[in-house]
Formats: structure tokens, C-alpha cells, sequence
């Protein structure tokens, strides 16, 4: 694992419009991008009355909690993890190594279609990160200096 | 691992605080987020037991305008110190960027402060980690109680790798030393972020 | 362009198609549009299980690769075809056309394949 990782801006905006798409193509509420340490990348949709930072901390450790249970069990991971609710469900999923997407929805839409494009998106978002995971640990935009 | 993004411009660096069950790492938390204002923080997540005993971790999340030109965000998690909780606590050190070592200044909790010492250098090196990489700090804690070791033991007990290491004296519960703490670690950690960018320009 | 669930829920306003629906192969709905008498659930089950087994079939016997069911019963017809991404089912009424069903049927899960393109 790199020691630093650097977001270009393009990279973000890549990040945030895919899971755009995907909120529109799945009819899904909202949409997070994490690390598998909680470290939020990007969310998408509504977000009024939500906590994102905190629903990614949570959201991480419930991820490295089934992997455990995983290990325990002779699996080398869970890759997805659906919580249901009585209106709002919550749809976890692995995204390569390092990344847990999130999927806020209500039951408008169902855990089929939720799945679907998460798995497409998944994908999408594992080679923008790929290229962000083996950038080279040197700041892509000049210096950062420290202030005083 | 810190996360430098260039859209938002932000960097965000994971402090954990580790050390053995009630040493107080749950309190040095508790008292940054009453004494951080209003518009810098966010809620505490707090995953505890009945008992008060920290049964996950706990996360507080912190804004700073430390580096010019970005904001800086660091994460502050700790560990359960419970033994048998080790699983987790590995987790939670997972891209760490700099640790509190929050040691317990009972004369009777030596021998759970240097275990706990001891098996953070073992969860360190699963991912491969020594101290020599992580930036990190002792805080003894409890220096209130009338059973207390000397500071000098203490030093001796935890402070024996070859770079010493800054070391501050705490009474968590009341605040004392809590911010000293975690100014000194979170230096460290951006002063190391901020010469690995530019060694690595300058090679 | 449509999305998926438009797609699916068009199916079922075809003369004669009294629902629709699209399952993964594990049997989860994806989109959906029936009558209330027929739960999603259950249908889409019965759809993955028959599905599952009519590919297998197909193949074993020598007949290749599956393209479509027809099941027939006393109150309609049920129309099942292999779309990618899982199966996408019609139930009909028993009067209904059945060579209109079949090619919006195979037309809708054309469309679907297209969509789903990513996923599969």
C-alpha cells in the first residue's frame, strides 16, 4: 500500500459522475465512495439529514467485521453486504481491494437493480482507482508547504 | 495512509490512539470533541459497550488549516485495549498515519502497558510497518493518582527504541496535557507527509 | 434512453401481457410490473428455478443454447427467455397473442442486453 495517495481533479469528477450515473440508472438514494478505512471519497445524491463521514466510518467497520467473520469461516471475503430496512435498505459492496461503495435506497427500487449497477460501477471505479492506487508518491501539482 | 485531493483540496491523515483497556484513550477523545468548536467538528461515533469499555473503536473527525492553501482533516480513531479484541484492533491501525500511545500511570498496569507496546509493533508489522514509519507519541496518563509511576520508569519502560520519541504527561478526564498530545503527534505527522512530497521532487 | 426498470414495466402494457418481470439468475427481482394476486418474490423464485434448469436442459439434450420457455396453464401462458444479465419473464392472459408476446419478449430483452452491457 502507498504510503499517500493523491485525487486529481479530474479524478474526483470521474468518481462523482459515475456514481451519479448510477444513482440515475438504479433509482438509488445516495451513493458513497470510501477506502477501506473509512476515508470518504465522494458522495452522490440526497444527503439531507445524513452523516457521511460517519455513515462511512460505520459502514467500513461493518465491512471489516463480515471480512473477519469470512476468515473464520474458511472465506476469503464477503463482497457484498445488504442491510433491509422497513423503507430504506443499504447495499455494501466491495470495489477491488481498497474501496467499499455504499448504496442508500428505499423500496422503490429492489436490491436486484441496486446490485446490478453497483456491480457495473464497481467496476468502473476499480481502474480510476487502480490508477490512483499505483500513482507514484509525488505530488501531481507542485509542493504543498506548511504554514506557519 | 494520508489522502491528498487536488478537487477538494484536502488532506486527511488517521491519528489512532492506542494503549491498553481504560487508559484513557476513549477520554482524550471526549475532551478534544467538548473543547473543538462548533463549526470544526463533527459528531463523535462512539461504538461502546455497557461497561463504557470502547467495544470497536471510537472515531472523531477534526478540520485544520494546517498546510497553506488546503484544508487538513485528521481522523482520530481508538482501539479497544482489551486483549481479546485484537482483530479489531488491528483494523483500525490499518493506514495509520501516526499513533498516540496513551499509557496507564498505575504502578499495577506496567506489565498492560508494555503488552499493549509490544502488540502494537506486531499489528504494525502485519501491514509490513515499524515505528520507524509511523510518527508517533507517548502520553502517560493518570499522572493524578497517588500510585503512580515515576516518569522516569515509565520512559524507560516505553521509550527504549533507538529515536526517542516525544513523551507528555496527562491527566486526560481534567484535559491536562490532552492537547499538547495531540498538536505534537499531528505535527509530526504532516511535517513527515510534507518532506516525503518533497524529497520525492526533488530525487 | 429508457432505464431498465422502463423497459421491464413496458413489457407488461403489450395487448394481452398481464405482468412482467426481470430476475437475476440468483433469483432476485430487478424490475417488475404484476398484478398484486402474484407476488414478485415468488414468481421471480419459480423463474430463476426454471430458468436455471431449462438452460441445462437445453444444452444436455442437444438442443443448444436456450432462447426461450413457454409454460402453458389454464388462466395463461408464461414466456421466459435468457437476457444477459438473467431471465425476463411475461405472463399473459390466455387469450393472448402469442407470436406478438414472443417478439416484443425477445425485442424487450434485446434492449435489455444493451443496457445491462456493463453488468453482465
Amino acid at each position: 500500500m502507498p504510503r499517500h495517495r493523491f485525487i486529481t481533479a479530474e479524478e474526483q469528477k470521474q468518481i462523482d459522475n459515475l456514481l451519479r450515473e448510477l444513482l440515475k440508472n438504479s433509482d438509488a438514494k445516495t451513493a458513497l465512495l470510501l477506502d477501506q478505512g473509512g476515508f470518504l471519497m465522494s458522495v452522490q445524491g440526497f444527503t439531507e439529514h445524513l452523516d457521511p463521514q460517519t455513515i462511512a466510518v460505520l459502514a467500513a467497520g461493518a465491512f471489516a467485521t463480515t471480512r473477519e467473520l469470512a476468515k473464520l469461516i474458511g472465506e476469503e471475503e464477503f463482497t457484498v453486504m445488504f442491510h433491509q430496512g422497513r423503507r430504506d435498505n443499504i447495499h455494501l459492496s466491495a470495489v477491488g481491494k481498497d474501496a467499499l461503495m455504499v448504496i442508500i435506497f428505499e423500496n422503490t427500487t429492489t436490491i436486484g437493480m441496486v446490485r446490478l449497477f453497483a456491480r457495473e460501477t464497481g467496476k468502473k471505479l476499480q481502474s480510476i482507482l487502480t490508477v490512483i492506487n499505483q500513482r507514484k508518491e509525488e505530488a501531481p501539482m507542485g509542493n504543498i508547504p506548511m504554514q506557519e | 495512509m494520508s489522502t491528498v485531493n487536488f478537487a477538494s483540496r484536502e488532506i486527511t491523515c488517521k491519528i489512532v490512539y492506542y494503549g491498553p483497556g481504560l487508559s484513557g484513550k476513549t477520554t482524550n477523545l471526549l475532551f478534544i470533541h467538548k473543547k473543538i468548536p462548533a463549526k470544526h467538528r463533527s459528531d463523535m461515533v462512539s461504538l461502546a459497550t455497557d461497561g463504557d469499555r470502547t467495544l470497536f473503536f471510537d472515531f472523531l473527525p477534526l478540520v485544520t488549516r494546517a498546510v497553506k492553501g488546503f484544508t487538513t482533516k485528521f481522523q482520530l480513531y481508538t482501539v479497544p485495549g482489551q486483549v481479546f479484541y485484537n482483530a479489531t484492533r488491528k483494523l483500525v491501525l490499518q493506514g495509520v498515519d501516526g499513533i498516540v500511545f496513551v499509557a496507564d500511570s498505575a504502578w499495577n498496569r506496567m506489565n498492560d502497558n508494555h503488552e499493549s507496546f509490544i502488540n502494537m509493533k506486531e499489528n504494525l508489522a502485519d501491514y509490513g510497518l515499524t515505528l520507524e514509519d509511523v510518527p508517533y507519541v507517548l502520553q502517560f496518563n493518570k499522572r493524578d493518582l497517588p500510585n503512580k509511576a515515576p516518569v522516569e520508569y515509565m520512559s524507560n519502560l516505553l521509550n527504549r527504541e533507538k529515536q526517542k520519541v516525544p513523551q507528555f504527561e496527562s491527566i486526560a478526564i481534567k484535559g491536562t496535557g490532552v492537547f499538547e498530545t495531540l498538536n505534537s503527534v499531528s505535527r509530526m505527522v504532516l511535517v513527515k507527509l510534507i518532506n516525503e512530497l518533497s524529497a520525492k521532487k526533488g530525487s | 434512453m429508457a432505464s431498465v426498470k422502463e423497459v421491464v414495466e413496458r413489457l407488461a402494457q403489450v395487448k394481452g401481457v398481464v405482468g412482467s418481470i426481470l430476475v437475476a439468475r440468483d433469483g432476485l427481482v430487478v424490475a417488475s410490473n404484476l398484478s398484486v394476486q402474484v407476488q414478485d418474490e415468488v414468481v421471480a423464485a419459480m423463474v430463476s428455478a426454471i430458468g436455471g434448469t431449462a438452460v441445462k436442459a437445453s444444452e444436455m439434450m442437444g438442443q443448444g443454447k436456450l432462447r426461450n420457455i413457454v409454460l402453458e396453464g389454464e388462466n395463461g401462458k408464461v414466456f421466459l427467455t435468457d437476457s444477459g444479465i438473467g431471465y425476463l419473464g411475461v405472463l399473459t392472459a390466455p387469450d393472448a397473442n402469442i407470436g406478438l408476446v414472443r417478439l416484443e419478449l425477445m425485442e424487450t430483452s434485446e434492449t435489455l442486453k444493451k443496457l445491462t452491457a456493463g453488468a453482465a
